[in-house]
């Protein structure tokens, strides 16, 4: 088997701890977005309303909010995705190798139809996500694989109880 | 490439994760090869014909369009 650098097993579930605490982060700044916003002042033109205190401590803060969510975002999906199973083997190599084909093939198949159907602004803003869309995608395919019977039996009681 | 794993298994009454185990290979290995999504290398197949007290052949065979 060929070698490669990945981190040990147990930095596994700290990839999936940095992930999860990034998605609860990730739901904090839309609640706060929700929360402050002032909505009324946009759909009002005319209407001025003042951003509470709070409000305007979160809007100072979002920059560094922001990169502190992709940090962890980030962070957490590529420790996730290069620690090693409990056990590292031809096969799961093998399937890193197509998880990751399938990752970059599927991220790009995406963004040539989002070039030709979207306008150019909205475009650039997805342009910006595909930093994430490798690695999801990537985690996606791998795990997918790698615990088929699991899969089958998420989707096919999926199946049932949508019936 | 076909492969008689499962009764190989079955004859010497161990489960998937006994096999994986003796041969140093992941659970889903033996799963996979079992099912024929996977063909094992050279040195995977040997290890698993050593396990069993066979010869390569016995166990892993080629298909018409191999």
């Amino acid at each position: 088997m060929q070698k490669q650098f990945l981190l040990p097993h147990k930095y596994k579930k700290v990839g999936w701890i940095i992930l999860c605490s990034g998605i609860v982060f990730f739901y904090i700044i839309v609640l706060g977005t929700v929360l402050f916003f002032p909505w009324e002042e946009i759909l009002e033109i005319g209407q001025k309303k003042q951003l509470s205190n709070l409000g305007k401590t979160f809007f100072n803060a979002m920059p560094f909010l922001l990169i502190t969510l992709g940090s962890l975002l980030i962070g957490g999906m590529l420790t996730v995705a290069f620690s090693k199973e409990k056990i590292e083997d031809e096969y799961i190599f093998k399937l890193r190798k197509s998880a990751f084909l399938n990752a970059v093939l599927y991220n790009y198949a995406l963004l040539m139809l989002l070039y030709f159907w979207l306008p150019n602004p909205s475009f650039l803003k997805f342009f910006g996500y595909s930093i994430f869309n490798v690695l999801l995608m990537y985690i996606f395919d791998f795990h997918t694989q790698l615990y088929p019977e699991y899969w089958e039996i998420r989707t096919k009681n999926l199946f049932k109880n949508a019936k | 490439m076909r492969n008689n794993l499962k009764a190989q298994r079955a004859i010497k009454d161990i489960t998937q994760e006994d096999l994986a185990n003796a041969i140093s290979v992941s659970r889903q290995t033996i799963n996979a090869m079992e099912k024929g999504k996977y063909v094992p290398s050279t040195v995977l197949a040997l290890k698993i014909a050593r396990y069993f007290g066979k010869s390569v052949e016995e166990i892993f065979t080629l298909e018409n369009e191999d």
